[in-house]
């Protein structure tokens, strides 16, 4: 332990040249430990039973107002750790850091991994839109052969019942660890093959990692825990979702169901086709394009001398964000139907590519 | 797929100047003029029509995929945006607006309305003292078991939940024609636009315009309301209560009162957590200038390195002059190189 903290904190070597932006990996790192810690802390406070769940968890946030902070806490940092992860892609993206194959592919599990983590965290509580997410998600599963076998088996009954909730409190107790597994295997191979740095891969000048990037990223860290603090202290509701507090009601289904707002993207592929398994398709195709478009961007860039695909791909995801954001009701179903265009667009770009795969690798 | 191929190796052996010059879209200034003038290389001449026609067929054919009917019953008013003291940074609540509103609570909307998470307990040394609370709650009846063990009638206490007018959902639906009155508890979190829209929808009811159907019996209208017929009828009047204070009781002040209370019931740690968070936010941007004021520190040696070549040949005189300083070190070296160019 002790030799492996030397050679992660102390003699780590990395490019001199690395601006701030890539120092939002360390505050991924502060985060997830601290949503570790609050996480075994609040699994005290939580009563499984669909009829309880909600009600014992407003109550015990009223009565106590450690609890109460312990839950914002949690939830605060889960979106920022999601708000932190897209920036760290986007970075990854500019400066071609995703060019090493093992670090990109940890990278994209850890993400998928997280999103999991994010769906189990957000059903816990059984609010009117927690139930009605869950039962949307779930029943993906039924566009596979038996998928309906396997969701009454996950559901323990015929629906959504406490049965259901001990699973994903299980789930949601589990996976996190998956992650810290992830997380080492990411990290290993990363100082394996050095970082990139803002010339593109030209190794110029290297140092240690102690005496500068420790102090370094000790200031990202707090100042990343001063700008956290204000936002739980002063606006305590800032990423809570107004639908969620209401208890769950098994026949009103709410007039617009959305997720939060990092899995708008995928979602909004998942609905702007009517078919249930060609949108599951699209929603899995949209999460791979994602996350493969380095390389895409460097073959693109090879075979066109197009050098901002990138940008034109953070246009398009903001833009997916809108139109998962809003109803399928007149002025947003026009955008539905040119952003299908896109996604049309966007298919025939990469199956086009594929034909080229073995000429440049 | 040859002449795919043929094709894709073309266009990767075009130089990136070439390739440029052909596909690089003009700037929309340049639109207007229709063409690009370009001093480096020849001019070339575009036709921008064909822009024009694509966006216009985009939008014909997605106009007529869609009958671009709006039905006006679909949507509703929105909200006004009001200045909410309690809601700016570092600000508590008005603690006597918060008594007036518990009074407005408690005679106006507590006929049809529950509290079903809140304690009584949370009131004291915030709108009441303690003696006040208990008198308030003791006016309450709670079913409980005597010492014998049968099932009594008793008044109630300060750590009990605030009662529930309804016994359960099915008699709130029938006293209420089929519209079951929702907790008030969570209710300023619970709706979009928060204290804004509960204030536009508390103040906001208006006579049937004309061309919109009568509204039902027991139903009122309300542009605010999604659909616009809402099962309460309009509460808040001029004087509709009588405030302790001697507060005038106009419409817009109980709504304020009664309002601010329910941002209370919804959030009622606000004062503890910016209590709590000016100490940690100061102590944590202590430690953010301390550590920033140690990064430089180690930053400043790496950042201000100067790296400098010397001639082969010429080490040894550098070498000697140990003690000059690094701009007489680069005059050497200057020497040295302009020198050599002789």
């Amino acid at each position: 332990m002790y030799v492996l903290l030397h050679i992660f904190l102390i003699y780590a070597s990395l490019p001199l040249n690395i601006n701030f932006s890539y120092n939002f990996g360390v505050i991924l790192l502060f985060i997830f430990i601290f949503l570790l810690i609050t996480g075994l802390m609040s699994v005290i406070f939580y009563n499984s039973s669909l009829e309880m769940s909600f009600y014992n968890l407003i109550l015990h946030s009223f009565n106590s107002f450690f609890y109460f902070t312990l839950r914002v806490i949690h939830n605060t940092l889960a979106n920022l750790f999601f708000l932190f992860m897209f920036f760290h892609i986007f970075r990854s993206w500019f400066f071609t850091s995703s060019n090493n194959l093992f670090v990109l592919t940890t990278g994209i599990a850890m993400f998928l991994v997280s999103c999991a983590i994010a769906f189990f965290g957000y059903c816990l509580p059984m609010g009117q839109m927690s139930y009605w997410a869950s039962i949307v998600i779930f029943s993906l599963l039924t566009v596979i052969p038996f998928g309906v076998l396997i969701l009454l088996y996950l559901f323990g009954s015929f629906s959504i019942s406490s049965r259901t909730l001990s699973l994903l409190f299980l789930l949601h107790f589990i996976t996190p660890f998956v992650l810290l597994i992830l997380f080492f295997l990411h990290y290993n191979y990363l100082h394996a093959s050095l970082s990139s740095n803002t010339f593109k891969n030209d190794f110029l000048d290297l140092t240690s990692f102690y005496p500068l990037f420790i102090f370094l990223d000790a200031f990202i860290v707090f100042l990343f825990l001063t700008f956290f603090l204000f936002i739980i202290f002063i606006s305590s509701y800032l990423f809570f979702e107004s639908a969620n507090f209401l208890a769950f009601n098994t026949l009103v289904t709410p007039l617009h169901i959305y997720p939060d707002w990092f899995l708008l993207f995928p979602y909004a592929a998942l609905r702007s086709i009517d078919n249930k398994l060609i949108g599951v398709f699209l929603l899995i195709f949209i999460l791979l394009f994602f996350f493969y478009s380095p390389v895409i961007n460097s073959l693109l860039t090879r075979l066109t001398h197009f050098y901002t695909f990138h940008t034109v791909l953070i246009y398009l995801f903001f833009l997916l964000m809108f139109v998962g954001s809003n109803p399928s009701v007149y002025p947003y179903s026009l955008v539905v139907i040119f952003f299908q265009f896109i996604l049309y667009i966007l298919i025939f770009i990469y199956f086009f590519l594929l034909l080229f795969l073995n000429e440049t690798f | 797929m040859t002449l795919i191929k043929q094709c894709s190796r073309l266009l990767a052996q075009s130089s990136p100047r070439n390739f440029y010059t052909r596909a690089l879209l003009p700037t929309v200034s340049h639109w207007r003029r229709g063409s690009k003038s370009n001093n480096s290389g020849p001019k070339f001449n575009y036709n921008y029509g064909f822009v024009g026609l694509l966006g216009a067929a985009v939008c014909s054919v997605g106009a007529a995929l869609n009958d671009g009917q709006i039905s006006a019953d679909e949507l509703e008013l929105a909200h006004g945006h009001m200045h909410w003291e309690h809601k700016e940074w570092f600000k508590s609540y008005d603690h006597k607006a918060l008594r007036r509103g518990f009074q407005v609570y408690k005679e106006v909307c507590q006929a049809c309305h529950s509290m079903q998470y809140f304690y009584w307990r949370l009131h004291v040394d915030v709108t009441h003292t303690k003696e006040e609370i208990k008198e308030i709650a003791a006016e309450y009846m709670y079913p409980g078991v005597d010492d014998d063990g049968n099932a009594i009638e008793r008044p109630g206490d300060i750590q009990d939940i605030m009662p529930a007018p309804y016994e359960n959902e099915i008699k709130a639906r029938l006293a209420n024609n089929g519209a079951e009155p929702p907790d008030l508890t969570l209710i300023n979190i619970a709706r979009e636009g928060n204290e804004d829209y509960l204030f536009s929808l508390l103040t906001g009811y208006e006579e049937v315009p004309a061309g919109q159907a009568e509204p039902a019996e027991g139903q009122a209208y309300n542009p605010y309301f999604h659909g616009y017929y809402i099962g309460m009828a309009q509460q808040l009047y001029n004087e509709s209560v009588d405030y302790e204070d001697g507060t005038i009781p106009y419409q817009s002040q109980i709504a304020k009162d009664v309002i601010q209370y329910l941002s209370w019931t919804s959030h009622p740690w606000m004062d503890e957590s910016i209590m709590y968070g000016m100490k940690a936010i100061s102590s944590a941007a202590l430690l953010t200038l301390f550590t920033y004021i140690l990064m430089r520190t180690r930053r400043n040696g790496f950042r201000s390195r100067q790296i400098h070549f010397t001639v082969p040949g010429h080490e040894k005189s550098i070498a000697k002059n140990g003690n000059v300083s690094n701009f007489s070190k680069y005059k050497q070296v200057d020497d040295a190189l302009s020198k050599m160019k002789r």
